[in-house]
């Protein structure tokens, strides 16, 4: 929807300029025209909308803080001049505070200018009619096309448009980045673009409305892009950490400014107001002002009351400003400022969109719960919650929206009611909230599936053994690469002791009588714990500097198969297959032998230390000789 | 060479160590593999279930059934999501571990079994099968792992396809607890009880495989404590011993550690800092530990079994040990009911602090 | 003409079956051919008598226990109205939990109620009453859905000049109001002993097996008068000991097969709880685990053990049941084993701790 509404806005906006040249834009504005005119039937009296009606024409109109405005002017203005390492400008912030908007209204102050400028020494005329901002359209592309290749395209047609034919490339409409694969071929087009050879490439705005989206799948709760539609999850941290980009967060829209803008409308539009309304504007707009920080919303719901029959008094129809996770995890434990009465909260709460998520929400109250006074509260509190957490968990398991919401319910009244009985401290401030670690865990999980596909395959092919997930992930996960790891170093040595020796049927028989040593190969076998060691999964927004996670995940079974089946083709070339096969009919024969070891009380950490294999290779190993005198 | 848990496994009917009543069993059914009933075996984990049924598999088709390769298989689900599934095979069975499936399992039960079930088994001249006179057993086994974690939905396609397919599959349940299987199925098998080997007999198996690979054993005793310390596991037992050997040079003293994997002395830890440090950030350090552990696959029931029954040793008081049992039964139920395990081991945890309080 | 081709096959028939009978589970083997075979259900039986001879067939419902007769009786009653050959083409039978949805009741049920009456051959008219109407059987009724009972609803109304359903269950309150309503009830009871034994003597007798004293009483001790899990237990111990010397089925072998729970052990535990000391318990309760068996089980027969106890308080009983109940839910639940056991062995020594 609010997408919709920003598109459509842009869209009117374009229609305000010039008609573009291109085929499928003018198509695009003759759908525009259509659909226009049908809104125009249906409500003869109100022609046009106000928000469009009274869009700024000037930058100085935009409802934005002076210096927000500065910020991005600063930006902007080296990258159309072509003097900035800038490459792509990327504006964040909820929806309709201004962020297109400001791009396009500066994009036709500043290109004109430049482009005159560096249009004069070639003397090329007749561009005048060039839109100063091309917008990327994601609905409008040929049948055949993918929307990813679509999106690369156009970038690459727009790559041109500096020098005489300058413009300033929008991106507003994103391509269907929800598909994996169409939004890794955008960050990677994206990419490209970051890491372009070419001096000269128009500037190129992102402006993205981030918001918390709710996701139908109750399983698929993870921070991830269907949740959170963010930067960081629709760009990918790779393209947000390139130093060719630079990002400007947008707040709500000021209230001070917000509510004048609206006085200033209504004044316009005095006219158009049913009668007694205009009297009570005043209210009205300072209630809108309050609840709603979108100035198309806020323009939007002043029209529909001033023009309409709705009462006077009716509730404002903005767009509900939706709670972040975090601002609701606060109120719950912390109660409202605002609303003194907690039932009364815990009801608008559940009332709001916010809590849609009901896992995140509630890993969120699990993971915050114990900030509370910095820990300082009694356990039976810490039970209790952590009970009435671990009791919704079972209610929510029938996927009935009414089972979700009573679920969510629960903790939260219960939470409050715990809290609201321990006195709040004073003193200690509001700790830092953290998104719950629960995503984290899920892909450190799959990694470790991907770890254990490896050692699984890898053990299968080598050794002809197939063990099932549980056991790997209890017991062969720790114990094999434990016990590989010994005999690897224990081949060291030997091997170390070997080559000190002169006679080469010396050395044969300490090979043959050692061949379950040598069989373990590093390249081949896995060494290391499975899945890396146990530590501690720490809170905190980090979740996006671990890169190798990334590309792990994403890895298939077919894939670490194929890698596995890959790499034990090169072992068994290198392999002394003929040693093992000799042995194995030895081993039967062999009587038993004692190993003379003695225990040295070495420790076996420092393993790449020469000296230390010297001193091994001084003791005896499982001798040969033994082994023939005893038989 | 292979690890010694699969060096020593023994491979046929004949060389299974422990427990000679279920050997007879076993025995007797391979007499007339055309008779073979789907099996159940249910026994706690490592106490050979798998080794049984392998060895029952090959005195029934001959040494291929150790022929085993691996094939990744894609499934489709109604919400269209891929789903990548390992089926292990041999030219004669099976294998399927349904927790890879999670709550798609009785799609890809019905698939797969299908397809194996339209595929008629026509190889049947070589092997013993060609000595008990061509027609022998034309059907294919089929290993279901830890049945015990397929869902309720899927156990009914499961009896269905039973029924439906007896003609040319033969289902192997494996599981640990029987609780969990519905009626019908159990009604459908024969049940094996497979009992872990006791700790003589553990002790006894160990020491074989220390003799085999010239281990030096100082005293018996080392041995037991291993036994002891597995509790009847004889895979964790075998390769405890194994990680201990190549520790200590082969030379296994009184006095040489116990190797004991990484998340069980983690947990350990943690009984001890629930017992000792009862606070409200002691609650918020054992999050992040069993996050770790979860991050590890480290199943939570696992979890929860190990950290109640070491608070339950930890702990000196009778009331106590029986607060510590309840909560843990308690929340053990939910994990089983619910889908997210952190909130029920944070739960337990606080419980138990609690309950240490009075 | 036709008369010989029938012949023909019926004489093949036989030799087919008798190649498939090894394998055939001899609850299928040992199904009752006729209403009167029909064991411990004289009054359902008698009734259905008369409709033979009436002609006249109501809807029925079927309900009752497992393993008590119900899908042998209506087997046999078709089997008896319509003869061997009609049969196939006047009887539906769907007996799988699973294919019942809506539209398995718009699409198979709703077109098999549609079609006419075949009409039988003469042969099979002197023999059976061939009523001109058809039957559908749905087994396990109570695992519809409400939706799809409902729609059944229409459909038995609509066609119930040429059809007639029964619906077989286990619990009848399963069953839509309205669906049962149009249903003439049965009530099949569950079977006492001595009828049941005789029919396992039956089938032991048939099959010559040889077995210990008291074995067949305890099959139907564990099977609690289902004798359908009666039967196919003694079937499974009879494969067991075939080829042992002799091969005599023993209370043991049925024990493990049933996967109960010797009855020293259960002794010794309840001795253990008895003796309050919860350090000792709980290593029985390990060993017990140890052992492989089955959690339920042990729960079941120590419910068996306490309530049977004369000694102990009914104010004991009334706690102890609540307990065993908790526990067999958790278990059911999924609860891991070893946990829940040991809870329950626990909590009843703090029953006996606090001097009850």
């Amino acid at each position: 929807m609010k997408r919709t509404l920003s598109s459509l806005s842009s869209q009117i906006n374009e229609m305000r300029g010039t008609v573009s040249p291109k085929d499928n834009d003018t198509v695009a504005v003759k759908r525009q025209n259509l659909s226009l005119e049908r809104s125009a039937f249906k409500r003869p009296q109100a022609a046009e909308e106000w928000c469009a009606k009274y869009g700024p024409v000037h930058s100085t109109d935009l409802v934005l803080h002076k210096r927000k405005l500065r910020d991005v002017r600063d930006l902007l203005e080296p990258m159309i001049r072509g003097e900035s390492s800038c490459r792509i400008l990327l504006l964040t912030g909820p929806a309709g505070c201004s962020k297109s908007s400001c791009i396009k209204l500066l994009a036709e102050e500043l290109v004109t200018q430049y482009r005159w400028k560096s249009a004069s020494t070639f003397s090329v005329s007749s561009n005048s009619g060039d839109p100063c901002c091309i917008e990327y359209d994601g609905s409008n592309f040929p049948l055949g096309v993918s929307k990813g290749d679509h999106f690369d395209q156009f970038l690459m047609e727009s790559r041109y448009r500096t020098g005489s034919n300058l413009a300033v490339l929008l991106i507003e409409d994103l391509p269907n980045i929800f598909n994996l694969s169409t939004r890794t071929q955008f960050q990677q087009s994206l990419l490209r673009w970051l890491c372009n050879g070419e001096p000269h490439l128009p500037p190129l705005v992102i402006s993205l409305s981030e918001c918390e989206l709710q996701a139908g799948d109750n399983s698929n709760n993870t921070f991830g892009i269907d949740t959170q539609f963010i930067a960081e999850t629709v760009l990918g941290f790779e393209v947000l950490a390139h130093p060719g980009l630079q990002r400007i967060k947008f707040n709500p829209i000021n209230k001070t400014l917000l509510k004048k803008h609206l006085n200033d409308i209504s004044i316009r539009e005095q006219q158009s107001f049913t009668p007694r309304k205009w009297e009570h504007r005043g209210e009205f707009v300072s209630s809108v002002v309050e609840h709603c920080g979108d100035i198309r919303s806020a323009t939007g719901a002043l029209q529909l009351w001033a023009t309409s029959s709705l009462p006077i008094f009716s509730k404002n129809h903005t767009r509900e400003q939706s709670i972040s996770l975090f601002q609701s995890l606060g109120r719950v434990m912390y109660g409202s400022s605002d609303i003194t009465d907690d039932n009364q909260m815990v009801n608008d709460l559940m009332l709001s969109n916010g809590l849609n998520m009901n896992d995140v929400f509630k890993l969120g109250l699990l993971e915050n719960y114990s900030a509370f006074n910095k820990h300082d509260f009694p356990l039976r509190s810490a039970a209790e919650i952590t009970g009435s957490l671990s009791l919704s968990d079972t209610m929510s398991v029938e996927f009935s929206a009414k089972s979700l919401a009573e679920a969510t319910e629960y903790p939260l009244r219960a939470v409050r009611d715990t809290f609201s009985r321990n006195k709040k401290d004073e003193r200690s401030s509001h700790n830092k909230s953290y998104f719950p670690r629960d995503s984290k865990v899920r892909k450190m999980c799959r990694n470790f599936e991907v770890d254990v596909d490896k050692f699984s395959y890898t053990t299968m092919k080598r050794y002809g053994c197939w063990y099932s997930f549980r056991n790997v992930a209890l017991y062969f996960s720790y114990f094999a690469p434990f016990i590989r790891k010994r005999r690897n170093f224990k081949k060291k040595s030997l091997q170390h002791y070997i080559s000190s020796l002169d006679s080469p049927s010396d050395r044969e028989a300490l090979i043959a009588a050692n061949s379950d040593i040598f069989e373990c190969d590093e390249q081949v076998d896995i060494l290391s714990r499975v899945g890396g060691d146990l530590s501690l999964v720490t809170a905190g927004q980090d979740a996006f500097g671990e890169r190798d996670l990334k590309s792990r995940y994403t890895s298939s079974k077919t894939l670490v198969l194929q890698r596995v089946v890959a790499q034990n083709f090169t072992f068994n070339e290198v392999s002394t297959g003929e040693l093992t096969e000799v042995n194995v009919a030895d081993e039967l024969l062999d009587p038993i032998i004692n190993s003379d070891d003695e225990d040295d009380g070495i420790s076996f950490e420092d393993e790449d230390d020469d000296t230390f294999y010297d001193m091994l290779a001084s003791q005896s190993p499982r001798k040969p000789t033994t082994n023939s005198t005893r038989n | 060479m292979s690890l010694w848990v699969d060096k020593y496994r023994p491979k046929s009917l004949e060389t299974l160590s422990h427990n000679e009543r279920l050997t007879h069993l076993l025995q007797s059914l391979a007499v007339e593999p055309r008779d073979l009933p789907h099996l159940l075996f249910y026994g706690p984990n490592g106490a050979g279930k798998k080794t049984r049924c392998m060895s029952l598999l090959n005195s029934i088709f001959g040494s291929n059934v150790y022929k085993l390769k691996i094939d990744v298989r894609q499934f489709t689900t109604p919400s269209n999501r891929k789903l990548e599934l390992n089926v292990v095979s041999s030219p004669s069975h099976l294998e399927l571990t349904p927790s890879d499936m999670g709550n798609n399992d009785r799609i890809v039960i019905q698939e797969l079994l299908k397809e194996v079930a339209q595929m008629e088994q026509v190889d049947f001249q070589t092997g013993p099968a060609a000595e008990t006179g061509g027609l022998a057993h034309r059907y294919k086994c089929v290993i279901i792992n830890e049945a015990d974690s397929l869902t309720r939905d899927a156990q009914a396609a499961l009896r269905r396809t039973m029924e439906k397919y007896s003609r040319n599959i033969r289902f192997i349940l494996l599981c640990e607890s029987m609780s969990n299987i519905i009626a019908p199925i159990k009604s459908r098998c024969l049940l094996v009880r497979t009992p872990a080997p006791s700790a003589q007999e553990t002790v006894e198996i160990l020491s074989k495989v220390a003799k085999n690979e010239r281990v030096s054993v100082e005293n018996d005793s080392i041995l037991h404590a291993i036994s002891e310390n597995c509790g009847g596991n004889l895979r964790k037992a075998i390769l405890t011993l194994e990680s201990m050997a190549l520790n200590n040079e082969m030379a296994l003293k009184i006095t040489s550690p116990l190797i004991r994997p990484d998340w069980v002395v983690v947990i350990l830890k943690m009984a001890n800092r629930v017992i000792k440090d009862r606070t409200v950030s002691s609650i918020v350090e054992c999050r992040s530990i069993l996050y770790d552990l979860l991050a590890h696959c480290i199943p939570a029931k696992v979890i929860i079994q190990e950290l109640a029954f070491a608070l339950v040793q930890g702990v000196p008081k009778d009331e106590h040990k029986k607060g510590v049992i309840y909560w843990a039964s308690i929340f053990d139920e939910r994990l089983c009911l619910g889908n997210k395990p952190i909130y029920h081991l944070e739960g337990f945890i606080a419980r138990v602090m609690c309950e240490l309080e009075s | 003409m036709s008369e010989g081709f029938f012949a023909k096959r019926q004489k093949t028939a036989p030799k087919q079956a008798s190649n498939i009978d090894d394998s055939k589970p001899w609850v299928e083997k040992y199904r009752p051919k006729k209403l009167e075979d029909v064991a411990a259900q004289d009054h359902t039986v008698t009734v259905l008598q008369k409709t033979l001879k009436s002609a006249n067939l109501p809807h029925m419902l079927f309900y009752g226990p497992p393993g008590t007769g119900k899908t042998s009786t209506i087997l046999a009653l078709t089997k008896e109205l319509y003869g061997p050959t009609l049969v196939k083409s006047r009887v539906l039978e769907l007996n799988a939990s699973d294919e019942r949805g809506i539209a398995i009741v718009r699409d198979k049920i709703k077109s098999f109620a549609r079609l006419t009456v075949s009409k039988p051959s003469t042969s099979d008219l002197e023999k059976y009453p061939c009523p001109p109407y058809k039957i559908i059987i749905l087994d396990e009724a109570d695992s519809m859905t409400s939706d799809a009972q409902s729609a059944l609803r229409r459909t038995m109304e609509n066609y119930s000049n040429v059809t007639r359903f029964c619906l077989i269950c286990n619990y009848v309150t399963r069953i839509i109001d309205p669906l049962a309503s149009r249903c003439s009830k049965f009530r099949f009871k569950r079977l006492d002993s001595t009828n049941a034994l005789s029919r396992l003597q039956y089938v032991s007798s048939q099959e010559s097996l040889q077995y210990e004293d008291n074995v067949l009483e305890k099959i139907l001790d564990i099977s609690e008068g289902d004798l359908r899990r009666a039967i196919m237990l003694l079937q499974s111990s009879s494969k067991i000991v075939k080829h042992l010397e002799p091969p005599v089925i023993s209370n043991l072998t049925v024990d493990e097969l049933a996967g109960t729970v010797p009855s020293d052990l259960i002794s010794t535990l309840t001795s253990k709880i008895a003796g309050m000391d919860f350090s000792d318990i709980m290593k029985f309760v390990a060993d017990l685990e140890r052992s492989g068996w089955s959690g339920s089980a042990v729960v079941n027969q120590l419910h068996e053990y306490y309530i049977n106890n004369e000694q102990l308080t009914s104010k004991f009983k009334n706690k102890l049941s609540w307990l065993i109940f908790d526990t067999d839910s958790k278990l059911t639940n999924g609860g891991n084993e070893h946990i829940q056991l040991a809870n329950l062995a626990i909590s009843v020594a703090d029953l006996y701790r606090k001097g009850m």
